[in-house]
């Protein structure tokens, strides 16, 4: 499983005057498991970038690969791009239209002219993965469900078509603490244990800090980061520069650092700074 | 694919027909169009044709973008055409088949042909100077003009300004459902009349669906700020006459009268066939 983007760049209305250059000489090169976080400032051309990965929106210049194939040349190559890559929209209940949740999530494998036996069990296994029980809500219509829900069966639409890179648009906008927490546990359990590439867009720093590997930060339609978490929110002001900031615990272990404490700085999760706060208690180093 | 269909296609420019009060350029069309029905000879057409070549020419819209609401009638146009050449009785120049073309035919096709490309052109320089939402304001004072129509015109004027705010917003969320479902696989080019018309429904149904909510939330919204209708309703920004618009009236009157004053050419023995 691959994914590269060469000099990818994509002009909206082009050629009239409201010409707009979304995205400028984009590179990217995914080649193993990974879960990659891409944030950005609102407008950056997030949105944009990712629909460039399954064929959804072709580039005005540059190529993009899947699995060496070039998918910017014809059609069956673009189909067959959106079987291995998943995108779940940003708001992606709006997508729903079925009468039941069953057969909403079963559109994808249909679509993909798999055998009954083969849709049904894609359809209980996504369901599963997205926390919804089979029994239990396969036959409710998904108008009747909370927004949270809505949202678990549209990314179970998705997943049901088995991508090997799942890209999901802000999942959890717009959504309660708890069907927050719901949704990435079940993004997260996609990674760890189905060994699925997740390419998250997120706002959200503290989601990105706790769960992503790599770091793509992307300003006016071009990538100025990509790295590790540790090194990008190392550059904290750089960050800030570009309406971004660092997850607050950074913030929190550095002025911890300036008050006199002997914390590490470079700290950015919850976790991290909990066990360098009990480190530093064991040796003495706070006085309670 | 959605995102390049313009409706309502006003073209912003500086010009003293963008300028002039929306009631006016309304007014201006409907006589226009009434009185382009009067013009029965050449001298007729004529008059008109200059007129609405000042029009252009003052609106300061490039000639493409006037062209192109002929471009979408003109298979009505031949249509028309090749009735009339048809049809008209007279002296027959030639016969193809059963099909007799006759002198006053080819002279009543051409006049229809002009006459149906004029009215278009003229329409559509209101539509191309005049925003969407300052031509409904123009709209809902002219209908309350209309007798019998002053209870309804605030309503109506207002339905037309929500329709027109939610066009783009429509348009967009087409674009991205489409796009969702294309995402899951989803196959809207090849295939027959048939599949393509069930390949619509994953479409279609959200898109209501997303149209219903918007429209009861917007109602909520409207009602949340004491929206009664328009009974008792003042407005933001009256609309005011200015100098061009005194102006514009007195060539539209000119226009008018030379008009009808071409139909008498003949009787008074001027020949003009
Ligand atoms: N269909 C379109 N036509 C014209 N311009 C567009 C279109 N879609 C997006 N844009 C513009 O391209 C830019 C990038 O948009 P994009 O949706 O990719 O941003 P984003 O990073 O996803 O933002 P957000 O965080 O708000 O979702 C924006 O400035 C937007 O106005
Ligand atoms: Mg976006």
């Amino acid at each position: 499983m691959s994914l590269k983007l060469l000099h990818v760049s994509h002009i909206y209305a082009k050629d009239t005057p409201f010409e707009f250059a979304a995205l400028k000489d984009i590179n990217i090169s995914i080649d193993k498991t990974e879960f990659i976080a891409i944030i950005g400032h609102t407008g950056s051309g997030k949105s944009t970038l990712v629909q460039h990965m399954n064929g959804l929106l072709l580039p005005t210049s540059g190529t993009v690969f899947i699995d060496d194939v070039d998918i910017t040349q014809n059609k069956t190559d673009r189909f067959n791009a959106r079987r291995k890559v998943g995108l779940v929209f940003q708001y992606a209940e709006h997508q729903l239209f079925e009468e039941t949740i069953f057969k909403d999530i079963a559109f994808g494998p249909k679509n993909l002219k798999l055998t009954n036996e083969e849709i049904e069990m894609r359809v209980s296994e996504a369901m599963e993965l997205v926390g919804l029980n089979y029994e239990e809500y396969k036959d409710r219509s998904p108008f009747d469900i909370s927004g949270g829900q809505m949202r678990r069966v549209a990314i179970a639409g998705v997943l049901s078509m088995k991508p090997d890179i799942i890209i999901l648009d802000e999942p959890t906008a717009g959504l309660d603490p708890l069907g927050k927490k719901e949704i990435l546990n079940s993004i997260y359990q996609l990674y760890k244990t189905h060994n699925i590439t997740v390419i998250l867009v997120s706002h959200n720093m503290e989601e990105v800090a706790q769960m992503a590997e790599r770091i793509i930060v992307m300003r006016q339609g071009g990538i100025i980061m990509d790295a590790a978490p540790a090194k990008v929110f190392s550059q904290a002001e750089k960050l800030e520069e570009i309406g971004l900031r660092a997850p607050d615990i950074s913030y929190l272990m550095k002025e911890l650092k300036k008050h006199g404490l002997d914390v590490d700085d470079k700290i950015f999760t919850l976790y991290g700074a909990n066990e360098e706060l009990l480190k530093l208690y064991k040796r003495g180093g706070i006085n309670v | 694919m959605f995102k390049d269909i313009t409706i309502g296609q006003y073209y912003p420019a500086n010009s003293p027909i963008h300028d002039l009060d929306p009631r006016t350029k309304i007014v201006y069309t409907f006589v226009y169009i009434i009185v382009l029905f009067f013009a029965n000879n050449i001298a007729g057409y004529a008059i008109a044709l200059l007129f609405l070549a000042l029009l252009i020419y003052l609106s300061n819209i490039p000639l493409k973008f006037v062209f192109k609401s002929v471009k979408a009638i003109i298979i009505i146009i031949l249509i028309t055409v090749i009735l009339n050449v048809f049809v008209t009785p007279g002296y027959i120049l030639f016969k193809i088949g059963p099909l007799k073309v006759t002198d006053a035919g080819l002279i009543n096709a051409a006049f229809m042909a002009v006459r149906l490309i004029m009215l278009i052109i003229g329409t559509s320089i209101m539509t191309l100077t005049t925003s969407p939402i300052s031509l409904t304001d123009g709209m809902e004072y002219c209908m309350r003009r209309i007798p019998g129509m002053r209870a309804y015109a605030h309503e109506l004027a207002m339905m037309m300004t929500i329709a027109l705010r939610f066009i783009p917003t429509l348009m967009e969320e087409a674009d991205k459902i489409m796009k969702a479902q294309k995402a899951r696989g989803a196959d809207f080019e090849t295939g027959g009349i048939f599949k393509k018309a069930k390949s619509v429904v994953p479409i279609l149904v959200p898109l209501f669906i997303g149209s219903f909510k918007r429209a009861d939330e917007l109602a909520m919204a409207m009602e949340a700020r004491c929206y009664r209708g328009g009974e008792g309703r003042t407005r933001l920004n009256e609309l005011t006459y200015q100098k061009g618009d005194t102006v514009a009236y007195i060539v539209t009157a000119v226009m008018t009268a030379m008009i009808i004053a071409s139909r008498f050419l003949l009787l008074l023995n001027i020949p003009m066939k």
